[in-house]
C-alpha cells in the first residue's frame, strides 16, 4: 500500500527548482489518488461483503458458512465485481468523449 | 522520494484501522438485522439473540474472508467474462 516508489526515480535531474517543485507537488497529489483509492476499494470491499452476506446467509444454526451459502456468495460476488468493471469501462468513455468534446469546444473559441 | 519511510506505513494503518472500523459496523448493522426479529417469529430452531449473534459474527468473518478471495483472485485473472 506505501507504492509509489517507483516515480521517485526522476527526483534527481536538473536544478531547475520551479520543475522539482512540480514533481514534487505531482507526486503529493499521485500519493493523495492512491490514498483514496486504497480508502475506496476498502470501502466497496466492506459494502460487498454486507451485499452478499445479507442476500445469501439466512440460517444461524451453525457457527460456519454452508456450502449453498458459500456458492452464493463467490456468485454474488462475481457478479457485483464484472458488473462493476463493466460499469467502469462504459463510465470512463464517456467521460473521455466528454474530454474530447470539451477540447474541440476549447479550441473553436 | 523525501517522506519519512513511516509516513506510508502510518497511511496504511490508518487504511486498516478505518477498514475495520466500518467492518465491525456493517457486521453488527447486519447480525442485529438478522437476529433479532427472529426473537419474535417464535421459531425456536434459531435459537435466541445471544447464540444467533455469536454464529453470525463466526460467518460473516469467513463471508468477509471469502469475499476478499474472489476479489483478489478476479483483479488477477482480469475477469474471464
Amino acid at each position: 500500500m506505501a507504492g509509489l516508489g517507483g516515480i521517485g526515480g526522476f527526483g534527481g535531474l536538473g536544478g531547475m527548482n520551479s520543475q522539482a517543485q512540480q514533481q514534487q507537488e505531482q507526486m503529493r497529489l499521485m500519493e493523495m489518488m492512491q490514498e483514496m483509492q486504497v480508502a475506496d476499494s476498502l470501502r466497496m470491499y466492506n459494502e460487498l461483503v454486507q451485499r452478499c452476506f445479507g442476500h445469501c446467509v439466512e440460517n444461524f444454526r451453525s457457527r460456519k458458512l454452508d456450502g449453498k451459502e458459500e456458492a452464493c456468495i463467490v456468485r454474488c460476488c462475481q457478479k457485483f465485481l464484472k458488473f462493476t468493471q463493466r460499469a467502469t469501462q462504459r463510465f470512463q468513455e464517456h467521460q473521455q468523449e466528454m474530454a474530447e468534446e470539451a477540447a474541440k469546444a476549447q479550441q473553436n473559441k | 522520494m523525501n517522506m519519512p519511510q513511516g509516513q506510508g506505513n502510518l497511511d496504511a494503518m490508518k487504511a486498516e484501522m478505518i477498514f475495520v472500523a466500518d467492518l465491525f459496523n456493517k457486521m453488527s448493522e447486519m447480525c442485529f438485522k438478522k437476529c433479532v426479529p427472529r426473537f419474535h417469529d417464535g421459531d425456536l430452531n434459531t435459537g435466541e439473540p445471544v447464540v444467533c449473534a455469536d454464529r453470525c459474527v463466526g460467518k460473516y468473518v469467513e463471508a468477509t474472508n471469502k469475499v476478499g478471495e474472489v476479489m483478489q483472485q478476479l483483479q488477477q485473472g482480469q475477469a474471464p467474462q
